[in-house]
């Protein structure tokens, strides 16, 4: 048990490292230069004289020096690591003068709540369906296609049908916002209320397409798991078909979990284009932003937390693959 | 337990009920098309940086109307001349900040001679010392006037309580958020903002109520929204009072969804600012003015391509010369100069006068440089900006037509911007500053600024020539309404313009203005002209806002 968690952790740490490194040096890659951007929305403004142009020039420097651009890469890429250990992840360029760390945690709570629920909803529901269609053939010959069309529908297209639908055409549902735009985010019933009506298209749209995949996945899985040797012979000694399919389920989430790993990770990074149809504030379109806009700090700390969050969600899942497959846990403790 | 739950749940309710902040409809009035981001300063010292709505907290000394081309008093109550270097302003002295100090000469001599101790922030051309006369009167003296530059910082520098700033650190000043409780003394205050919006309340106890009006709601919301698709859904169910985003398809929209906009019939919008084609005059053959000149006669200042990209929203012509159609710009335009040294669009014209300079057709149908070299250019501007591509495209074919190999390039704005700005380019699409009180400003973002290594404020075409330095120079140091002393020089530099053409008007883009006039009526329009149809800060105008509250109506 020790061994495997500290080869565990040891590995992640190593990857840390060289993620965020990768995190520190990508953007700085990238042609162009953040700092002539930020001029860009100050010198657009100017009333024309040449004392202007001269003060563009004066405040060009100002900000390669407030953002320690001027300085060699080795002493950036120290900096970089002091800081992260205090704590401190800089100011936004694009959002100046706001420090990334609030832009973050203004945005996230957003899409924690409607990604999560529809992750991991998507996932059981998902998996219950496809375990379900894999050992029932007519309920397989309908549901087939229709996982096939869910999963290549793209997240926007089915978002704007939703909207049309529900919003334009029913008016049931809000088009748009994580609120009402008279409302401002407070601890009420009538707020949360107001969210929950708003959250239902947004989650929905994750929600179904998601759900295709899922249930695709288990379905190929478990009619593997049923045709393999282990379940023939259990079926020759004579056990039942629910014994059998019990343990091929078991077998056949493995895989499904490694998945939901992966997915949960990148919950931080939003869905952009979610988001956008939705006008749903989040973390994905304010990354997609300061991408375009070269926002240095901006985009180390999205993806910071990106690379935490992946390494955490994996952590987790190599934790509870240890009671979900014995298999493992027994290579660590008897190996 | 059950027990428990049951009297948490009843207090929760309670205690609900008497915190949330619900804004009543019919007292809201909700706007987009301003933000492009979550709010994150509501600094007014933070020029072309600083959110929405800033100027409706903190007044100028002046507004500027373009429609009649007026400056309307606002802080000041009257102001004067003096001599040719002392302006003397009078302050209105019923003017308070919302923390019940007064407005007075002491705020604005602050304000404006901040810039002398804060370096990021520009100085007034020539300004030399801002003098305390009374608590109410303050006198600007100057080395010497540039007006232009003079009259626009009346018009766009927010005045500051000096009892608030004076205590923040000369370095933090430019830096400073201003989010918690700013102090300032216009119509409304700010109240909050968060991921989706942002709320100003009325000031019920303004000062200008008597002189004014007072605004008609009490709450004005700016609504954040990552696409136009979700501003149109919102405007066309009515929960978006006024939009600013550029919704194409007038057709479709104004007639059958009963919406306002500036003109009952095409062009609906009025025009905001001219785009053109920047010419890269540093680069060969782009170096010669015959050459550019043939590109003009190419393009020409009246085709159809508004009407393929725009569809009625904005007029089918440019002015030769990229003249705004405004009273401010357009008294100084020359016709005879125009007529003699103006162009038309001509594509046999243009192929004529490339043929006689040398650039003759190759072998494969494109045109060479006279020593037989190829000859490739390429437009550019940035990628997303839908309108504008399609309008790229549709100049290329227009350069194509007459044999030249022309690409439409869309890099991502950043790369867009660093090309434009260190001159690596050859033609690019961009709008300098648009309405404002004097062709002197559309002039000096066009060839003012002079040439550096990299050009943030305009001259993006690196055009040097000192004749037009000195022009400007003439020009900045006359009243803006000494149109006698003023014309000669306009003229001059005019046909200094046609006769070098280093940047190309294609056409004008619209203010783009949409309204729903279900909640609120009484929406600005060419046959109600109150005011000018924007909610932007930063479209060079600040009249805008405060006449646009105090005229509208509610519905019932």
């Amino acid at each position: 048990m020790r061994k495997y968690l500290t080869r565990k952790i040891l590995i992640y740490l190593i990857t840390f490292f060289i993620a965020a490194s990768l995190d520190w040096a990508i953007p700085r890659v990238m042609p162009g230069n953040p700092v002539s951007l930020i001029v860009s929305r100050f010198a657009q403004n100017s009333s024309g004289s040449a004392q202007a142009s001269l003060i563009t020039k004066q405040m060009f420097d100002y900000f390669m020096q407030a953002f320690q651009l001027n300085k060699p890469w080795w002493e950036q890429y120290g900096l970089f690591w002091r800081n992260l250990f205090t704590g401190n992840l800089g100011i936004s360029m694009y959002l100046y003068p706001k420090p990334v760390l609030s832009v973050i945690l203004s945005a996230v709570p957003y899409d924690v709540l409607f990604l999560l629920p529809s992750i991991l909803l998507s996932f059981w529901v998902g998996n219950r369906i496809g375990a379900w269609a894999a050992r029932n053939k007519r309920a397989d010959n309908a549901l087939l296609p229709i996982f096939y069309i869910l999963t290549s529908v793209p997240y926007f297209w089915l978002g704007i049908l939703l909207v049309w639908v529900f919003g334009t055409i029913l008016h049931v549902l809000p088009m748009s916002g994580a609120f009402s735009y008279s409302m401002t985010p407070s601890f009420t019933l009538a707020f949360i209320f107001d969210y929950l009506k708003h959250w239902i298209l947004p989650f929905l749209s994750l929600f179904i397409v998601a759900l295709g995949g899922w249930a695709i996945g288990m379905r190929n899985m478990i009619i593997y798991e049923l045709e393999s040797n282990y379940s023939r012979y259990m079926g020759s000694l004579g056990a039942s078909q629910r014994l059998i399919r019990k343990y091929s389920y078991r077998n056949a989430v493995l895989p499904q979990v490694t998945g939901l790993a992966l997915q949960l990770g990148t919950i931080v990074a939003g869905a952009i284009t979610t988001e956008i149809v939705f006008s749903y504030p989040g973390i994905g379109y304010i990354l997609f932003q300061a991408i375009m806009n070269k926002d240095y700090p901006l985009i180390q700390g999205c993806f910071l937390l990106i690379i935490i969050a992946v390494l955490l969600a994996n952590f987790i899942i190599d934790v509870l693959y240890m009671f979900i497959d014995p298999r493992i846990r027994i290579a660590y403790t008897e190996g | 337990m059950k027990k428990l739950v049951l009297t948490l749940v009843v207090m929760l309710m309670v205690v609900s009920v008497a915190m949330a902040l619900t804004l009543p409809r019919n007292e809201t009035f909700y706007e987009g098309g301003a933000m492009w981001g979550p709010l994150t300063n509501f600094n007014p010292l933070n020029s072309g940086n600083h959110g929405w709505g800033v100027d409706l907290v903190y007044p100028t000394l002046f507004m500027y109307d373009p429609l009649t081309n007026q400056m309307i008093p606002y802080l000041a109550q009257s102001a004067t001349w003096t001599s040719k270097t002392t302006y003397v302003v009078n302050l209105r002295q019923n003017a308070y900040w919302t923390d019940g100090q007064p407005v007075t000469a002491q705020d604005v001599k602050y304000t404006f001679e901040l810039p002398f101790t804060v370096s990021q922030l520009v100085p007034i051309q020539g300004l030399q010392s801002v003098n305390v006369l009374n608590d109410y009167t303050v006198e600007f003296v100057f080395s010497q006037t540039n007006y232009p530059n003079f009259y626009q910082d009346l018009y766009s520098d927010y005045i500051v309580p000096e009892h608030i700033w004076s205590q923040v650190a000369t370095s933090d000043i430019f830096s400073k958020a201003n989010l918690t409780n700013p102090i300032g003394c216009g119509p409304y205050e700010y109240l909050t903002s968060n991921q989706q919006e942002i709320i100003l309340q009325r000031n019920d106890n303004w000062w200008g109520n008597d002189v004014f009006g007072k605004p008609a709601p009490k709450y004005v919301v700016e609504i954040y929204a990552s696409s136009n698709n979700v501003a149109l859904g919102l405007l066309l169910q009515g929960q978006l009072d006024m939009s600013s985003f550029y919704l194409p398809g007038a057709e479709t929209l104004i007639g059958p969804y009963n919406l306002v906009t500036w003109n009952q019939r095409p062009p609906y919008m009025p025009s905001n600012a001219t785009t053109l084609l920047f010419l890269n005059t540093t680069v060969a053959p782009l170096n010669n003015a015959q050459f550019r000149r043939a590109l003009a006669y190419a393009i020409g200042p009246i085709s159809d391509l508004t009407q393929r990209v725009y569809a009625g929203y904005v007029p089918n012509y440019v002015d030769q010369l990229g003249f705004l159609p405004i009273k401010s710009w357009m008294q100084f335009e020359d016709k005879s100069v125009v007529s003699q040294y103006g162009y038309t669009f001509d594509p046999a014209k243009a192929a004529q006068m490339l043929d006689q300079l040398g650039y003759t057709k190759g072998p494969n149908g494109w045109r060479t440089m006279p020593n037989g070299q190829p000859l490739k250019l390429s437009i550019i501007c940035p990628y997303g900006w839908t309108d504008w591509m399609a309008a790229e495209r549709i100049v290329a074919e227009d350069l194509q037509k007459v044999g030249l190999n022309v690409t439409a390039d869309f890099p991502d704005y950043s790369t867009w911007w660093s090309d434009i700005t260190s001159g690596n380019y050859t033609m690019m699409m961009d709008n300098p500053n648009g309405v404002s009180q004097t062709p002197y400003t559309y002039f000096y973002s066009l060839f003012g600024y002079p040439v550096q290594q990299y050009m943030y404020n305009g001259n993006f075409e690196r055009y040097t020539d000192p004749q037009v330095t000195n022009l400007l120079n003439q020009i900045a140091a006359f009243p803006l309404d000494d149109t006698t002393g003023l014309q000669p020089l306009y003229s001059q530099l005019e046909k200094t313009f046609l006769q070098e053409m280093p940047a190309i008007p294609l056409f004008y883009n619209g203010m783009w203005y949409l309204a729903n006039s279900s909640i609120w009526t009484n929406f600005p329009t060419a046959n109600n002209p109150y005011c000018w149809p924007s909610t932007y800060n930063n479209a060079n105008v600040t009249a805008g806002s405060l006449l646009l509250y105090t005229h509208i109506k509610p519905a019932q």
